[in-house]
């Protein structure tokens, strides 16, 4: 009997386990035919997502020809129409979007609806909302290397018929998504610590003379990979070997640091001199809170910049109302990003804010380096290897 | 007597098959059956759903089954090397947390040393502070060139002495974190202990030392290992200090990888899995041995049917000695790392204190904070959530603590394992599992604050069961067989003796989950909606966006909200009987 009772006893933990998981199983099942790898799925057949470029390629046709106000009142009586709200998923920081978005809304009298957070959960989250055939975001801006995977994944709206890429920088057109703003990549140092009038003034001098501690953010391999593609191999010359070699023999001298915010925090604090993928809007913003931090002049040319960008989520229900907040985004949003934050917009028809006309910027080959990704993470990763000696 | 025990009508021979239906259904519906039943099935059911999302992403690729994730995780570092450092900081910040919680609970519940009431407050502030923060306010005091103990130690031993950036700083700042965890587990365990063995011990003239390691000490092992399980499986899994202190120092351990798994893009969650399903089973062997550890349980059940209030111990000569030193150790590693949050708040940017940067203070951040948008939203909403959660999983776990404990069920171990894993898993795995499921789920909890409340419950669910199985296993079973011979119904033994006697536990587990759930951030990033924004995702913001004073202004901010909470709850003890001496 004591065995039947134990029996019994540890059957019924295993009844309930059972139904617990086949709850649980019952929950996931519905998706279990996808891959939850976190590879980008490919939901090209979406037949929602079909639907949607369908619907916003039919708003561009409708107000195809109009421009200017008679082109945005359109627009606002069609956004209206579909509801008056509009869903827009960044990583803008809010002190930046939230007044844009304000100033939107006075504007046209729709209402926004705002998600904000890293891209790289932007992008997952947009990922998993369009592949479980749930409407939340109708326009997403994130950065090139995030918002490349939403287009490759076949969920962004042709922006083929958007008047407006006409006055964006030619390098920052894409099909389906547009440059919003740029962010340049600058050797930033500790003023207090640094005579910015030493420094060698080119990368390949940084990588062999910088006599002082730099500290390299783990993370920047968009970074790396535009030094070494587009420079050190593409204009001077280099094997990427003798490019490895270099910053390897640099990074045995330097130390590494996670987080853009916390490394300059600490480069402004003096832990460290210098950094080299400070962003040049925050340490202009910092500089001008009376921090010890710099980044011009001195600063080694060409200065990578890396697009932000903007899309339309293809299946939206609200198709007027996103391409009004893209444009919006791309026309007034221009001026209030370059005068009031600082920023480098990409349209050509505002003048840049935040770095000096006369430096030679380049943009970083998104395309290109999601090709090669694989490839210089695992450079990279060598190179990270040898920090600290 | 266990919930699944034999009862009078199984010792009967098997009848015929209608019978014994019957007699399964009458059973079935029993309200015993019922409520811990359905327990048992909602904390599995909580706890699989992330499990099997973690194991299809890890095994199942796009051609099938796979073991490629293994060999992507495994081939971007050195397995042993990863091992090796994990192993080090996880014994090593344990040890330190266990050393300090265990010491603080014993001198603030078992001995007359001064500033009870402070201690108790102190001792839970690590637990408030955003991690993020928490580590940082440490790089500013033990970073080689600018940390202020550095300066301070410079005339003495030379610049640089020492270095948070190593595996000893990490050790050290996640040992000072984790410490509150252990500090409130063993509170909970000295204050239920029996003293008449001890008085016993010392009318036989048993020295004070080995009184406290041949009898206090073993009497409250079930708890020191519920809490050395805890912080090691914590320590473990956690994220901040591994990658802010650890990255720098080349100090890879198993989350910092995973960390980095997480941010490729697209992030492989394949990878990540695979290293949270090697943490998934360093946990079961910890589980495994946890419960070899307190088979023989009965023997530390010292809440009996009589009464009796714990002995405090007079510490003599040595109280102001040990006073000082307690005192000693909180300025140096609570007012000191938490005046250096409040001093980052009040500058444009962190420099090293000096008299003149003092004087250029000002209260902006504090202004910026509370002007930012949806701020009080995101207060109301992760103050309501974490009551929740608390109420939730405390619930939960002390009726399945019951099962586990007091059942004889075999495999039970199982269950309780399987509520530990949530544990291993990091926060995002959990949110990306949650996003998966619930926006495929028939019921519309997706973008709303209901699905953040199960993230939190699913993540929290381990801490409580802890909480909880550590105080059931000190109450003695001749209580709840003393009501029973005397007629009462296992719901109303459940409510009248062992929820009032497994109280301090839970009020502690309580006050942990409440205040940690306040700054879950993995999970909540990627589950919140437009409109149901918490407090951590706004810190994380100001975090993202380099506005490091502001996020030390609303760092102030928590901790005095915090300390406000746990007062509250101390008044709201008192009422109950149970509080701080």
């Amino acid at each position: 009997m004591v065995a039947s009772g134990r029996g019994s006893r540890s059957g019924k933990l295993a009844c309930a386990l059972g139904l617990a998981g086949t709850l649980a199983l019952g929950a996931i099942a519905p998706a279990m035919a996808q891959d939850p790898s976190g590879s980008a799925p490919a939901v090209h057949s979406n037949p929602e997502v079909a639907a949607g470029k369908a619907r916003i390629q039919a708003v561009y046709d409708e107000v195809a020809g109009l421009t200017g106000e008679e082109r945005r009142a359109k627009l606002v009586e069609m956004a209206l129409a579909e509801g008056g709200e509009v869903a827009f998923y960044g990583s803008l920081q809010p002190e930046q979007s939230g007044p844009i978005l304000v100033d939107f809304e006075n504007l046209t009298g729709v209402e926004t609806i705002h998600y904000r957070a890293g891209g790289n959960t932007v992008a997952t989250k947009i990922l998993e909302e369009v592949d479980a055939g749930f409407t939340g975001a109708d326009v997403v801006a994130i950065n090139a290397a995030e918002i490349i995977l939403l287009d490759d994944a076949g969920i962004l709206a042709s922006l083929a018929s958007e008047p407006l890429r006409e006055t964006l920088l030619e390098s920052t057109r894409f099909e389906n998504w547009l440059g919003v703003y740029l962010n340049a990549f600058v050797y930033s140092w500790n003023t207090d610590l640094v005579d910015a009038s030493t420094l060698p003034g080119t990368h390949e001098g940084m990588l062999a003379d910088f006599q002082g501690t730099m500290a390299f953010d783990i993370d920047n391999y968009d970074w790396f990979f535009a030094l070494t593609n587009d420079y050190l191999i593409g204009e001077l010359g280099w094997t990427q070997e003798q490019a490895v070699e270099a910053l390897k023999a640099r990074m045995a001298k330097s130390r590494l640091s996670s987080g853009t915010t916390l490394t300059l925090q600490l480069l402004a604090a003096g832990e460290f001199d210098l950094s080299p993928t400070g962003y040049a809007s925050t340490i202009n913003q910092m500089s001008a809170d009376g921090a010890p931090v710099g980044w011009y002049p001195g600063q080694p040319e060409p200065v990578f910049v890396r697009p932000n960008g903007i899309g339309i989520v293809a299946n939206t229900t609200r198709p007027a109302s996103a391409i009004l907040l893209l444009e919006y985004f791309l026309s007034d949003a221009q001026e209030t990003l370059a005068t009031r934050f600082g920023r480098t917009p990409a349209s050509v028809e505002v003048s840049s804010g935040g770095i000096p006309e006369e430096l030679d910027t380049r943009m970083v080959d998104i395309e290109a380096f999601a090709e090669k990704e694989d490839e210089y993470r695992a450079l990279w990763d060598e190179i990270v290897d040898a920090a600290g000696g | 007597m266990s919930v699944l025990a034999p009862t009078a009508d199984d010792a009967q021979p098997d009848g015929p098959m209608p019978g014994r239906f019957r007699r399964l259904a009458r059973r079935a519906v029993q309200p015993k059956v019922l409520i811990l039943g359905s327990a048992v099935v909602v904390v599995a059911y909580l706890a699989i759903v992330p499990i099997i999302f973690l194991v299809l992403g890890t095994f199942v690729g796009p051609e099938g089954v796979t073991l490629d994730a293994f060999r992507r995780a495994y081939s971007r570092t050195d397995f042993s090397v990863l091992a090796l450092n994990s192993a080090t900081f996880a014994i090593g910040a344990t040890t330190v947390s266990l050393t300090i919680g265990a010491l603080l609970a014993f001198l603030t519940e078992r001995t007359d040393v001064r500033f009870k009431r402070v201690i108790f407050a102190s001792a839970l502030v690590p637990l408030v502070i955003p991690g993020l923060l928490y580590t940082i306010s440490w790089i500013f005091l033990l970073s080689p060139r600018i940390g202020v103990y550095n300066k301070v130690l410079e005339p003495i031993v030379g610049p640089g002495a020492l270095d948070v950036f190593t595996i000893g700083g990490l050790i050290f700042v996640e040992g000072l974190a984790e410490a509150p965890v252990a500090f409130l587990l063993m509170v909970a365990a000295f204050r239920s202990m029996d003293p008449s063995l001890e008085e016993s011990a010392m009318m036989s003239g048993v020295p004070v030392r080995t009184l406290f390691r041949r009898i206090t000490l073993p009497l409250v092992r079930p708890a020191l290992f519920g809490a050395f399980l805890l912080t090691f499986v914590k320590n473990l899994q956690t994220f901040e200090g591994p990658a802010l202190l650890g990255v720098p120092g080349d100090v890879w351990v198993f989350t910092s990888q995973i960390w980095r798994s997480l941010n490729f893009l697209p992030p492989d969650y394949g990878a990540a899995g695979a290293l949270s399903l090697t943490l998934v089973l360093v946990t079961t062997l910890g589980m495994w041995i946890y419960y070899r550890s307190t088979r023989g349980a009965k023997r530390y059940q010292t809440i009996s049917g009589k009464g009796f209030r714990p002995r405090t111990i007079a510490l003599g000569p040595m109280r102001d000695v040990v006073s000082g030193v307690v005192v000693i150790y909180f300025v140096l590693t609570i007012i000191v790392p938490v005046l250096m949050l409040v001093y980052m708040s009040t500058q444009k940017f962190y420099s090293i204190p000096t008299l003149e940067r003092l004087g250029r203070a000002s209260l902006d951040s504090y202004r910026e904070v509370l002007e930012r948008p949806q701020i009080l939203d995101a207060f109301t909403h992760s103050f309501m959530l974490s009551i929740a959660t608390g109420l939730i999983v405390l619930g939960l776990a002390a009726l399945v603590s019951w099962f586990t404990v007091r059942s004889r069920v075999r495999g039970r171990w199982l269950l309780d394992n399987l509520m530990l894993l949530p544990l291993s898993l990091p926060g995002l795995v959990i949110g990306v599992s949650l996003l998966f499921v619930y926006l495929r789920f028939p019921l519309p909890i997706y973008g709303t604050l209901w699905i953040l409340l199960i993230a939190y419950v699913t993540g929290k669910l381990p801490h409580g069961m802890r909480y909880a199985s550590a105080s059931m296993y000190q109450i003695g079973s001749d209580l709840d067989e003393s009501a029973q011979v005397s007629g009462a119904s296992w719901l109303e033994v459940f409510r009248r003796i062992y929820l009032p006697l497994l109280f301090p536990g839970l009020f502690a587990g309580f006050l942990f989950i409440v205040l940690t759930t306040m700054r879950e951030l993995g999970s909540s990033l990627l589950l919140y909606s437009p409109g149901n924004e918490v407090i951590s995702t706004v810190i994380w913001e100001m975090y993202a966006n380099g506005q490091f004073t502001q996020l030390a202004a609303l760092g102030v901010i928590l901790i005095a909200i915090s300390l406000c909470i746990v007062a509250a709850a101390h008044l709201v003890a008192r009422r109950y009987g149970f509080q701080a001496r």
